[in-house]
């Protein structure tokens, strides 16, 4: 393949998914100028892994490469966020997994989750532990089924299940204290 | 969460998600219809799934980045380009950054939509190049020639110009091993490809369009042959240039 076929299979393969690369190294790197650097530098290996590439799920396969990349600067930048779950002890895992937060008293309306606002939800998914983050942003944010979520998070669909559940807890338990 | 085990609530998410068959949402509404705790968690879970939806809907890649990839990737190719490339190649542009992948998308489904969608492909691939043709010409008597030897049927070659459509050239775009003959007709400042099918890959629809990415295609068949035609033309124009190929006399 000369390498104006591969700039040619770069538009076709790549190119559609940059808006989705962006937005998911936004949510996983917080900087902006880092998140730059990671579509940049994921596009550089999607281009030299192209030949490899014979489809059918361009996106997915470019959102692997995007997540990759993004844990390889968080990891040289030495970012705290980083903790594998594999890494914590297993009461830690617990308190991660299940959240410690005691369920809010009475019932606060679904209408209210509903009216939080831009600012304090982004605020709420940055804060999520980045295992969960991804889940959620990967379903709730970028629309992605989970069998796409597994295979670009490496992990069984029984596993995403329970990390987006629990992402979703955490968050509707943190808008309903925010609204009381 | 003291509501119930955590299959169930999975379930519930799956459900909300659209993940489960026909008979596993049922048997989710039907729990959630008899427990208020469980319509209390679904109702939330739904009003956070729509208030991520509304507050964070897709964004374009900002443009300072989308120059830098362009830059990295695209450069050499566009110096080259003649005038009127460009315009084809911000159209592409448009296209390719703004759209999901079509040809992809469809291959996982039947024959004739492989075809197709090898055709979309075949006409991005020529608006990026340096010109849509291999053989450049309006000349009719010049184009259809051309194809002698390249492919195995003589196409219908005919000049649209006083309706409106010039041509400009013709090119063989491959789908599947078969080389076929593709028409490139331009209206303004769009460019049209226009596909002969005959054979095995004939399709058996009379007429049918539909939109794809801000693409249009058109599709028809005659008695023997069968033609898709795509282009970023909106689609009444589209259907008009149709209607005149269909309509004219080679």
């Amino acid at each position: 393949m000369n390498p104006n076929d591969d700039r040619r299979k770069f538009a076709v393969v790549v190119a559609p998914y940059l808006a989705d690369a962006h937005a998911f190294a936004r949510w996983l790197m917080h900087d902006r100028a880092d998140a730059e650097d990671v579509v940049q530098e994921a596009c550089i290996r999607a281009f030299r892994a192209l030949p490899r590439f014979s489809g059918p799920n361009a996106r997915a396969w470019l959102l692997t490469i995007v997540r990759n990349t993004a844990f390889t600067l968080l990891r040289e930048k030495k970012a705290a966020a980083l903790v594998g779950l594999d890494e914590l002890n297993e009461s830690d895992r617990f308190t991660v997994e299940r959240g410690n937060e005691v369920d809010a008293a009475g019932s606060p309306e679904a209408a209210l989750i509903a009216a939080a606002d831009a600012a304090k939800l982004e605020a709420s998914i940055a804060a999520l532990p980045a295992e969960f983050r991804e889940v959620l942003v990967l379903r709730d944010i970028q629309g992605l089924e989970y069998r796409e979520i597994a295979g670009i998070t490496g992990s069984p669909v029984g596993t995403v299940m329970s990390r987006l559940a629990r992402a979703r807890h955490k968050l509707i338990v943190r808008m309903k204290q925010e609204s009381c | 969460m003291p509501l119930s085990d955590d299959h169930d609530v999975h379930l519930i998410h799956a459900y909300l998600d659209g993940e489960l068959d026909v008979m596993a949402a049922l048997a989710v509404e039907r729990k959630i219809a008899a427990d208020p705790d469980l319509r209390k968690l679904a109702d939330e879970i739904a009003a956070l799934k729509k208030v991520l939806a509304e507050k964070f809907p897709p964004e374009p890649i900002p443009p300072r980045l989308r120059s830098r990839i362009e830059a990295t990737f695209a450069l050499e190719t566009r110096q080259r380009m003649p005038n009127w490339a460009k315009i084809a190649a911000s159209i592409l542009v448009v296209a390719a950054l703004s759209s999901t992948l079509t040809g992809i998308a469809l291959r996982t489904t039947a024959p004739q939509e492989i075809v197709v969608a090898e055709l979309f492909d075949a006409h991005l691939r020529s608006l990026m190049a340096a010109q849509p043709t291999d053989v450049a010409s309006s000349d009719q008597h010049r184009v259809k020639p051309w194809f002698n030897g390249r492919i195995t049927q003589s196409p219908r070659v005919v000049d649209l110009a006083a309706q409106g459509f010039e041509l400009i050239g013709g090119r063989v775009d491959v789908v599947g091993r078969t080389p076929l003959s593709t028409l490139v007709y331009r209206r303004r400042e769009h460019v049209i490809s226009l596909t002969e099918l005959s054979g095995r890959d004939q399709l058996d629809l009379p007429f049918d369009w539909r939109a794809e990415n801000g693409f249009n295609m058109i599709r028809w068949s005659d008695r023997e042959r069968s033609y898709v035609a795509i282009s970023d033309l909106n689609v009444n124009e589209l259907e008009t240039f149709a209607k005149v190929f269909r309509g004219s006399a080679s």
